[in-house]
């Protein structure tokens, strides 16, 4: 039952069985091959971001960008854009998503079919993350594995981020105009959620106190505590997060270390020592396998000079195809968009995109 | 001219008092945001002995209000309180969701509240044709939604 139910975590399970099939040896590796600083700083944040949902802050900032568009679908697909990506730089794209997914949806009533709209807050998500080391969790590998500094990892992805968002702003006002659907506002009440304070201010802190640790290199005792405030401030953040996840990043590192392991054992990997191999190698890796398998399988190859270039790979990786990213299946399950309105939709950015970035890099501006 | 509805205090325990006009407001905030109503992705349980129960998440922006019960044999809405359960049936999620958006669209507000004090809340119901499908929780000023968040949880849960 629990096998078939999560169906994520049996893939990766099975796929661990079948490497100890290949290379026994993995079982005395295995522990080994957790990034346990890694794994503690994801599973902090992921609370920390889920809460910061949970308090219903955010829901008031859904409701500010419908009141400011003023009936505009320019301006309220911009808005949301630009709202989900900065979100998204700061708690992390998958708890995003959960934000502003679900309030697009029930923007279907005034603008008709938002498919589209759905797909660009997807693509915003995933770009704004990119911008922070605490924006996703390939970020956050990147970040822990080279021990960057917060400020200096938010200065190099800031070009990526900018014309990232400036093509998306682009994509979206075409498509926006293209669209025959208008909002018909009304000036009507449009009720609030109500704010946990204690869960919001509790949030905020733990956040910034994790980032912190993080840069320390304390980041079990970052976990520890988030941990333990949750517990006396409000339990049920703690007994309410989805755990099968943090097994599900637990086996990823363990799998996809071994196969970086076997595949480098049998010289498969290319050289990694120029940018435009890593950024066409992660982002295109990424599109198969999701990127942060693709981080965990490149990172030992690339060398501290080109870090850059592999979080510019596979932040661009993220986009494109539906397996990019889990974050893509957020869309697709709370927005109930088929396969195919994603990818008509995500593949041209992709595209337009990618040719930008592998430009970019030829011009050493991502080396 | 009708007269105003009295304002009038019933002492609790504690000695704090309710606003009975609150529950219009309830009622009201609850018809407000009724058409941003979604429905959430169905939650299918199949217990030990091969039964099948469907909940469809009632979601407001990012949070899920309430759960709806979902005959699988009837293709529609239970009461609230009977979950329907049924053995030997295969549901199609599409199927559900299209359902009961359908249904969403039909649903009322029942003009009435009742307050649960341990929560501190009203609950608002939703009617579908003659039965309650769903409880809308609002704070006791009536102003703001206050989600289910077990249930929002098990929808971010099951996305995965």
């Amino acid at each position: 039952m629990f096998l078939a139910r999560e169906k994520l975590f049996s893939i990766l399970l099975f796929l661990y069985i079948g490497l100890l099939v290949v290379d026994p040896d993995l079982f005395h590796r295995t522990l080994g091959y957790l990034n346990v600083n890694a794994l503690s700083t994801i599973l902090a944040l992921m609370l920390v971001s889920h809460s910061l949902e949970f308090s219903g802050f955010f829901n008031r900032l859904t409701l500010w960008v419908l009141n400011v568009s003023k009936g505009s679908t320019v301006k309220l697909y911009l808005l949301v854009i630009f709202c989900s990506a900065l979100i998204s730089a700061i708690i992390m794209n998958d708890t995003a998503l959960f934000i502003f997914v679900p309030f697009v949806v029930s923007l279907s009533g005034y603008l008709g079919d938002v498919g589209y709209l759905l797909v660009l807050t997807t693509i915003s998500a995933n770009i704004g993350s990119s911008l922070t080391p605490i924006g996703n969790p390939q970020n956050i590998i990147i970040w822990q594995h080279y021990g960057l500094s917060f400020i200096d990892f938010i200065y190099s992805m800031l070009p990526f981020f900018l014309i990232a968002i400036i093509v998306l702003t682009i994509y979206s006002v075409i498509g926006a105009r293209k669209l025959k659907s208008a909002i018909t506002y009304r000036k009507t009440r449009i009720p609030r959620v109500r704010i946990d304070k204690a869960l919001l201010f509790t949030s905020i802190i733990l956040l910034v106190l994790n980032v912190l640790l993080a840069q320390m290199g304390w980041q079990v005792y970052g976990l520890i505590i988030t941990i333990s405030l949750y517990l006396v401030i409000r339990r049920t953040v703690v007994y309410g997060l989805d755990y099968v996840l943090i097994l599900i990043f637990a086996f990823m590192f363990v799998d996809f270390k071994e196969i970086s392991h076997i595949v480098d054992g049998r010289g498969l990997i290319p050289s990694l020592d120029f940018p435009l191999t890593i950024v066409l190698l992660s982002s295109l890796l990424s599109q198969v396998i999701s990127n942060v398998p693709a981080t965990i399988t490149l990172i030992e190859h690339v060398a501290l000079a080109h870090w850059k270039a592999l979080a510019v790979g596979v932040n661009l990786g993220g986009v494109g195809l539906l397996t990019g990213s889990m974050a893509n299946i957020i869309t697709l399950r709370i927005g109930g968009i088929n396969v195919k309105v994603f990818h008509k939709y995500s593949l041209p950015y992709f595209t337009v995109l990618f040719c930008i970035t592998v430009l970019l890099t030829l011009g050493r501006i991502y080396s | 001219m009708p007269l105003d509805p009295p304002r009038v205090r019933i002492p609790r325990r504690g000695g704090r008092g309710i606003d009975l006009e609150a529950a219009g407001r309830a009622v009201e905030t609850v018809q407000a945001a009724l058409e941003f109503f979604v429905v959430g992705p169905p939650i299918v349980h199949r217990g030990p002995a091969g039964d099948v129960h469907v909940d469809v998440p009632l979601m407001y922006h990012d949070f899920a209000l309430d759960r709806v019960h979902f005959d699988p044999v009837l293709r529609c809405p239970s009461p609230k309180g009977r979950p329907g359960r049924a053995w030997g049936v295969e549901v199609s999620v599409d199927e559900v969701r299209g359902i009961m958006e359908r249904v969403l669209n039909e649903v009322r507000v029942v003009d009435a509240a009742e307050f649960r004090e341990p929560e501190d809340a009203w609950v608002v119901p939703l009617a579908w044709r003659h039965i309650i499908i769903a409880h809308i929780r609002v704070s006791s000023d009536g102003e703001e939604l206050i989600p289910d968040y077990g249930l929002t949880e098990e929808v971010r849960r099951h996305v995965f």
